[in-house]
């Protein structure tokens, strides 16, 4: 099985450790999004377990690549090159001015508005990479508050892109068979 | 064509056990595994409250998906005694007024219901607000709502303004309000006594059916359970643990739980010379912390304030003496048996109390103490049949069918 959680609010972390950890020892492929991996100790996580930032599996998109290669890593490596000699600390004051006033701007104000235009589904895209080409998790755990949006934009676009919706579930323990009709309690019965 | 059943109940409740929170409301897991047996059908809906800092903007946006997401991730599992669990999320931002969270209560489990109300005629919430009003506002009409109250915090709840009205419109709409001990009914009594003739009482139950192997024989091995806060007396109970440890160096102490003191504590354990005597296991399951009773020798509960003590009756089930502050709930559930199940103390700023009433139970642990009277007496006050049969005469007083002819607990 494939198991998607999200925790990108970091505040429930006991939850997301125990059930990740059981859904790996049953042998299932577990990946866990969060916002920061700095705010997670990345060592807790059950062997076997994926963590990924969302940020990072975004970034892997084709075109964020190339705008990365052209608007940072080009114009770092020209830097570099004048990084010694009389030039250097010129190049190294002219390459943080660069970064500060026209990479940074030109990724926030003109690049990913337009990344977010033309390539919508990417991130959604993205976010499954980790299953492999084609892949889609069978199970979206969310896992806490902050993570509810991102699960609602998810599914969306999976379901936009003519994908499989996975089963949702607040939490592994209370994941249960999908029926014909959202089984709320008031129909349960 | 649905068959009509007579005997169904929901359960409202904001505190369930989970991965997150293992210890979290383990005496409505109790309640449940006490009620639902008797029931033709039972629902326990547990709306858990999942905090995250949030600005207004985002709060409305957060709910807004989701009450999409209710829909899709909210299913039915089983839970004890043969009920149904419903879990949902309440997405929350930190700080929400007691009020306010529970209109969001309200709004999040009517969402998770699809806008139907719940379908029961008994509905029985857990903690006045935010349970209660939540229960209260989704029942469907004419099905009977009642509400258990086992807020440690009710003061702060009725000293805002809003929560206090809602609370006052809550007493007055119910069928029927429980306390589950004099603390709680104390202060009811005392906030709104025009509606102190809706307040019972009924106990939490307490499975008294797994009895230890070898009975307790020397008081070595300390216990503590609950959270690592100021409230339950941590800080005095290591200090006085050292103080018998110097005495007594085949003393242990096992600290199961978490909370704001535990580094503080866990330092002045190391300070005290006391690592190896010492462990902080973090919090467990309840099913482990049942075993663990049976694993140790002495239970030392020094909290400041309990409105029940659930953990001290639960220790006595389980062939453990205790060693126990009079902090509310505790002379109630032990009165008349103080002796035999071991020892109460006073609430005092101090570590002395604490070790003196170790060393006076020590002294007459082998002459004084009666665990199986104590517990034949709890048994009957607490055990889950006897407070199973004070909710089922509540909720169905036409049908109630008592299993004796002496049924015991019930509304006072």
């Amino acid at each position: 099985m494939q198991v998607l959680f999200l925790a990108l609010g970091a505040s429930r972390k006991r939850a997301v450790l125990a059930e990740s950890a059981d859904l790996a020892a049953a042998g299932a492929q577990v990946v866990v999004l969060v916002h920061q991996k700095k705010s997670w100790n990345l060592k807790a996580f059950a062997p076997g377990v994926a963590v990924h930032s969302a940020a990072e599996l975004e970034a892997r998109h084709l075109a964020r690549r190339v705008e990365r290669a052209v608007l940072y890593r080009a114009p770092g490596s020209a830097a570099r090159a004048l990084d010694r000699g009389p030039l250097k600390s010129a190049a190294r004051r002219s390459h943080r001015a660069y970064k500060r006033r026209v990479a940074g701007p030109v990724h926030r104000r003109v690049f990913m508005p337009l990344h977010r235009r033309l390539w919508p589904t990417a991130p959604a895209r993205m976010v499954r990479s980790p299953f492999g080409a084609g892949g889609v998790p069978e199970l979206l755990v969310v896992s806490d508050a902050l993570s509810v949006q991102r699960a609602v934009s998810l599914v969306e676009a999976w379901a936009a892109d003519g994908l499989p919706v996975p089963r949702i579930c607040y939490g592994i323990d209370y994941d249960a068979p999908v029926t014909t009709a959202p089984a709320t309690a008031s129909n349960a019965g | 064509m649905r068959q009509l059943v007579t005997r169904e109940a929901a359960i409202v409740t904001p505190w369930y056990p989970s991965r997150e929170l293992p210890f979290r409301g383990a005496f409505v897991q109790a309640m449940v595994d006490a009620t639902a047996p008797g029931l033709d059908r039972c629902v326990v809906y547990h709306c858990d409250t999942w905090v995250s800092p949030m600005d207004p903007a985002t709060v409305e946006a957060v709910e807004a998906a989701n009450s999409k997401l209710l829909r899709r991730a909210v299913r039915p599992v089983p839970t004890v005694g043969g009920a149904d669990l419903v879990h949902l999320a309440v997405t929350t931002p930190r700080h929400q007024e007691f009020g306010a969270l529970a209109r969001n209560h309200e709004r999040q489990l009517r969402a998770a219901l699809g806008g139907k109300p719940i379908d029961a005629p008994v509905v029985h919430a857990h903690v006045g607000l935010p349970g209660g009003w939540a229960a209260l506002q989704n029942a469907r009409p004419g099905a009977r709502v009642y509400v258990t109250e086992h807020a440690t915090y009710l003061d702060r709840i009725l000293a805002e303004p809003d929560a206090r009205a809602l609370y006052d419109e809550l007493l007055h709409r119910v069928d029927g309000f429980v306390a589950v001990g004099d603390p709680i009914k104390e202060v009811l009594a005392r906030e709104f006594p025009h509606h102190i003739d809706k307040v019972g009482q009924i106990p939490n139950p307490i499975s008294f059916t797994q009895k230890r192997d070898e009975p307790v024989t020397r008081l070595r091995r300390w216990l503590f359970l609950g959270g690592l806060i100021p409230r339950k007396g941590v800080d005095w109970l290591l200090e006085a643990f050292a103080q018998c440890h110097a005495e007594d160096p085949e003393l242990t102490l096992t600290l199961v739980g978490e909370g704001e003191l535990r580094g503080r504590l866990t330092g002045r354990a190391r300070e005290l010379g006391l690592g190896n005597a010492v462990e902080f296991t973090g919090a467990v399951p309840p099913p482990r912390a049942l075993e663990l009773m049976r694993e140790h020798d002495l239970l030392v509960h020094p909290s400041r304030y309990e409105t029940f003590g659930m953990t001290v009756v639960e220790a006595v089930a389980a062939g453990l003496p205790v060693l126990v502050t009079r902090c509310g709930g505790p002379e109630e559930t032990l009165a008349g048996i103080e002796d035999a199940a071991g020892r109460l103390i006073d609430v005092e700023e101090n570590a002395e109390s604490i070790s003196d009433g170790y060393r006076e139970l020590r002294e007459r642990f082998t002459r004084g103490l009666d665990l199986e009277k104590a517990q034949a007496v709890l048994a009957a006050r607490y055990g889950y049949e006897a407070v199973a049969e004070a909710h089922h005469r509540l909720w169905f007083p036409d049908s109630y069918r008592p299993r004796d002819a002496d049924p015991v607990g019930g509304l006072d």
